[in-house]
């Protein structure tokens, strides 16, 4: 059994609605409202939903981009919240990320190869031939002609730019990769290459990977195990196969059940929720899901289910699981 | 018999750059008949955008239509002057786009806009133009159209300007709707409630639908005739059943295995090698054939013209005219 | 709404009085014993002058009394005398104020006038002949001094055509026509140099919004293009516009200085001058503070028409 590597024990999250001549607090977005799960070392993670359910918000705490209110986030056994300064920018090495925006994740001003080499020079790993060989073999690493060094970002394609982002996360072999929406933006034969790509890195560097995406169907392919998450809190974990064979949350089977099928002899009931997400600033009261929920009872609309184990390595927040 | 709608034949739109102009699709044939949904499926790069543009001519002032016809019940669109063209568009075309947010004023309030789309078509009163527009968002599907009337669109989230927009287009009640990549920018749940409203509309409306989209899942779902678009051209027409269980053209078929299946593990997954060309750099010959796994020296040379492989279908490829190599094709 | 306003109001009297007490501390914060450098070094000299002086100022008080006592002064419009010449500040400011305004008024609506327009054209036939017009003075008119460009139009106009007078001041009271003929010169003199930096934004504003997806939307609805022109595009490039607008209102009441005295136009600017040459700091005081409000409340104006015309920010 391996390790656990990233432990996140119910983190908080909420952004402060100003409002008013004075500014006055008006109420809080809860971006994130009390998640945990835990991610073991070489596996990848899936974490899956829509706008406004928090995964960004959490990629950004995991990162330590911003800071949590609450919770615990726990990388290497070291607590990512409470590190400070120079400790924290030497973890640094070990959590790194791929964004979505190919077009906006690279900065212009600079070459590939000084974009690639930036990870070497900030944290005093190489320098000089050495930076430049091991840039090289990054690029080649990723699929691109190293001799690409010198150009910029613009004179690449989007798939290309997603590569020289990939090799930028991974330059100094880091522990973890976040990959935030990494092929979302990409065409669907590029997005294959470059899942092909991310899968054939893992392997060669025994990277864990934190994957995130709304697509349902990249995310079962590229993970072991997956979390779906509800305006700021996690709904439903399980294996990626276990998932898709057996989803027990309402909302699961009705995201499954939205996704169309590259097959048009594919009949099958769809689930069409109603109405569209609640703000994250006024959740409802009771289960998040409560106001779209096919099968709702009256304890939804009272008390929040916690997220309780329902098979081997299968949980659920559902109060329809919670009487059995 | 299927009553033909509309009728792009050899249509080819250029575009002016810095390096000099080149068409952006070149020798288009496509056809909608009444109440059907035609999709247009391509990646970036494929020139779908440029088609559905051209039709109403609302292209950005870069683009031109160099040639070919556009008849639209039986009139040829290109023929028009300015006056005519804009009777023609929101009243019997209507077009919607992939952002919803964006495609709306954000100074006026949705109702305004909606009836804006009544008022420039039709001679009724500022009350007719509000009971119209109010009955549209009801059968759009939005809880509480008097509410939407008076917001303002970035109040609203993507899903309900989608619905807004379709709205809108639909004022006039038009035969066809353009939509380019309507779902693209909304969640998957939301993607799924305006695909439905989508085949309501159709099916309540009789109207027929062109799709432009990238997503095969849509298309699958969507189409009931699919054309595939490769740098420019249509590679593939045909029925959606044909192109998703026959597929003839090499890129076409490279496109359906690229897609990562729910039900179906791998672990590798198949992928095109090459990218798209740029509109300034067309190979000679098939323009697919440098990715083409089953590249043959006439692709090089001489660029393949549509041929008929059923009563609807019909594959830009040489190997349409040599027999399969595994299984003969009914 | 009515919520908002007041806020808003609330905000301008506490910026006000931000400036009350900066200018309130400047004066005894500066090196150097005020009362001497009022005095000049000759007079300066004389200790008994000095401490006469100094009680004048009301600086042998304790600063907080000195506080008190101002800001008591100052909102019961009691700004003191012109050390210089005796007459009370508030006489003064209504002597020149209505003049500054005046100028900066006309002139911002010319300016308007002129560039507007002229930035719509441009936008919309680009690369047109208005266009390369506009690109090529545009850079001209924001650079070129100000004064330059006034003497320039005195050399021509009235000079070489005669058809204006140089300089001089008539009040409206007493000869509107005479008035107005003064009044021409100094305010197209400004007006041409704010015209081209409204224009350049005004097409800068137009072209951005004709790029936007809404535009196709309109288009693809069936609106006419003067439809989509003036109903939604001007509708929506107007309010960076009106931003500029309001700012340059702003700085034209306390930065008209070389235009006045370029035309012997008895404003504010002027004022400011003088009293600064003669040390003169109860006068200089009030100006400030005047020029200030005038500052604060036009910037304010111009935050609550952006309200009023973006809905996004409301």
């Amino acid at each position: 059994m391996n390790n656990i590597l990233l432990d996140v024990q119910n983190v908080k999250k909420h952004f402060p609605l100003k409002k008013g001549v004075f500014s006055r607090g008006k109420g809080f977005v809860k971006a994130v409202d009390g998640v945990s799960f835990s991610v073991y070392q070489g596996e990848t993670f899936g974490l899956v939903g829509e706008s406004g359910c928090g995964k960004s918000t959490l990629s950004r705490l995991i990162m330590r981009l911003i800071a949590a209110d609450e919770g615990e986030i726990r990388f290497d056994g070291k607590d990512l919240l409470k590190l400070k300064g120079g400790e924290l920018r030497r973890q640094r090495q070990h959590l790194q990320m791929v964004f979505q925006k190919p077009f906006e994740s690279l900065n212009p001003r600079m070459t590939v190869g000084e974009i690639v080499g930036a990870p070497f020079r900030i944290h005093g790993k190489a320098k000089g031939a050495e930076r430049e060989r091991r840039v090289r073999e990054l690029l080649e690493k990723v699929g691109l002609d190293p001799d690409y060094v010198n150009r910029y970002p613009h004179e690449f394609s989007g798939g290309q730019r997603q590569r020289i982002g990939i090799a930028r996360a991974i330059a100094l072999n880091p522990k973890l990769v976040i990959c935030d929406e990494a092929v979302s933006a990409l065409d669907v034969s590029i997005q294959s290459q470059i899942l092909n790509l991310l899968k054939q890195l893992q392997r060669e560097y025994q990277l864990t990977y934190l994957f995130i995406s709304h697509n349902l169907s990249v995310v079962k392919h590229m993970s072991d195990r997956i979390a779906v998450m509800y305006l700021g809190k996690i709904v439903e974990i399980a294996g990626a196969d276990e998932l898709y064979a057996s989803p027990q949350h309402p909302y699961t089977k009705a995201l499954l059940s939205a996704i169309p099928h590259a097959d048009p002899d594919a009949k099958k009931e769809r689930i069409v929720l109603t109405g569209d997400v609640p703000s994250p600033v006024n959740p409802p009261a009771g289960c998040r899901f409560c106001t779209r929920c096919s099968e709702v009872m009256p304890i939804c609309r009272e008390r929040e289910p916690a997220l309780i184990e329902t098979a081997d390595g299968h949980a659920v927040a559902c109060h329809l699981y919670t009487k059995e | 018999m299927a009553d033909v709608l509309l009728q792009i034949e050899q249509l080819t739109t250029q575009f002016r750059t810095e390096r000099g102009i080149f068409p952006a699709i070149s020798n288009l044939s496509l056809t909608v008949n009444k109440g059907e949904i035609v999709c247009i499926v391509g990646e970036s790069g494929s020139g779908k955008t440029v088609a559905s543009l051209s039709v109403m001519q609302l292209l950005p002032p870069a683009g031109s239509i160099a040639s070919g016809e556009i008849r639209f019940e039986g009139r040829n669109l290109l023929a028009l002057d300015q006056k005519e063209l804009r009777k023609i568009r929101g009243r019997s075309i209507a077009m919607i786009f992939q952002d919803p947010m964006m495609a709306l004023d954000p100074v006026y309030p949705c109702g305004e806009q909606i009836m804006e789309a009544i008022r420039i078509h039709t001679r009724t009163s500022r009350k007719e133009q509000r009971a119209r527009a109010l009955e549209l968002l009801e059968q759009v599907g939005i809880p509480h159209p008097e509410r939407v009337m008076k917001a303002y669109p970035h109040e609203l989230s993507g899903g309900m300007c989608q619905r807004v927009v379709i709205a809108m287009a639909l004022a006039c009640n038009p035969k066809l709707l353009i939509a380019d990549e309507p779902t693209t920018a909304l969640d998957v749940t939301v993607q799924a409630q305006i695909l439905e409203l989508l085949k309501k509309i159709r099916r309540e409306f009789g109207m027929s639908i062109l799709m432009i989209t990238h997503d095969l899942g849509v298309v699958a779902e969507m189409a009931d005739r699919v054309a595939v678009m490769y740098a420019g051209q249509v590679v593939e027409e045909g029925e959606v059943r044909s192109i998703f269980h026959h597929p003839r053209h090499p890129y076409t078929q490279g496109l359906i295995r690229s897609i990562p299946h729910l039900d179906k593990p791998s672990d590798k997954l198949f992928s095109i090698p090459g990218t798209v060309p740029g509109i300034a750099a067309i190979p000679s010959g098939c323009r697919f054939h440098p990715r083409c796994p089953e590249c043959m020296a006439i692709c090089e040379r001489e660029e393949p013209k549509p041929v008929a492989t059923s009563p609807t279908g019909s594959v830009r490829c040489w190997l349409a005219d040599k027999p399969k190599q595994n299984g003969a094709e009914t | 709404m009515a919520r908002f306003l007041v806020g808003k109001l609330l905000v301008m009297v506490l910026q006000v009085f931000v400036v009350a007490t900066i200018v309130f501390s400047l004066v005894r914060l500066m090196p150097g014993d005020p009362a001497v450098l009022v005095l000049g070094t000759e007079r300066g000299a004389d200790p008994a002058a000095v401490a006469e002086m100094r009680h004048r100022l009301g600086l042998d008080q304790p600063v907080f009394k000195q506080f008190a006592a101002w800001i008591g002064d100052f909102v019961r419009f009691d700004w003191g005398e012109s050390i210089f010449d005796g007459t009370k500040v508030t006489d003064y400011m209504a002597q020149r104020l209505p003049n500054t305004i005046e100028l900066a008024v006309v002139s911002i609506v010319l300016a308007a006038l002129i560039g507007v327009p002229l930035g719509m054209v441009a936008a919309v036939r680009r690369g047109g002949f208005v266009d390369m017009l506009l690109s090529s003075i545009a850079a001209l008119g924001i650079s070129f001094p100000v004064y330059v460009l006034g003497t320039f139009l005195i050399l021509l106009f009235s000079f070489k055509l005669g058809w204006l007078p140089a300089s001089g001041f008539a009040s409206f009271s007493d000869d509107p026509a005479k008035h107005i003929e003064r009044l021409v010169l100094p305010a197209f003199t400004l007006a041409l140099g704010l015209a081209a930096a409204i224009a350049r934004m005004t097409r800068s504003s137009i072209l951005e919004v004709l790029n936007k997806e809404f535009v196709l939307t309109l288009r693809a609805k069936g609106v006419s293009s003067a439809g989509v022109l003036i109903r939604h595009v001007f509708r929506n490039a107007v309010i960076p516009v009106v931003t500029i607008i309001g700012l340059q209102l702003g700085n034209l009441i306390g930065g008209t200085v070389l235009i006045e005295y370029l035309f012997n136009w008895p404003g504010m600017s002027t004022l400011l001058v003088k009293a600064i040459s003669n040390r003169d700091y109860p006068l200089i005081q009030g100006c400030i503070v005047v020029m200030s409000t005038f500052f604060i409340v036009i910037n304010m104006l111009v935050n609550m028409l952006y309200g009023l015309l973006d809905p996004r920010v409301r």
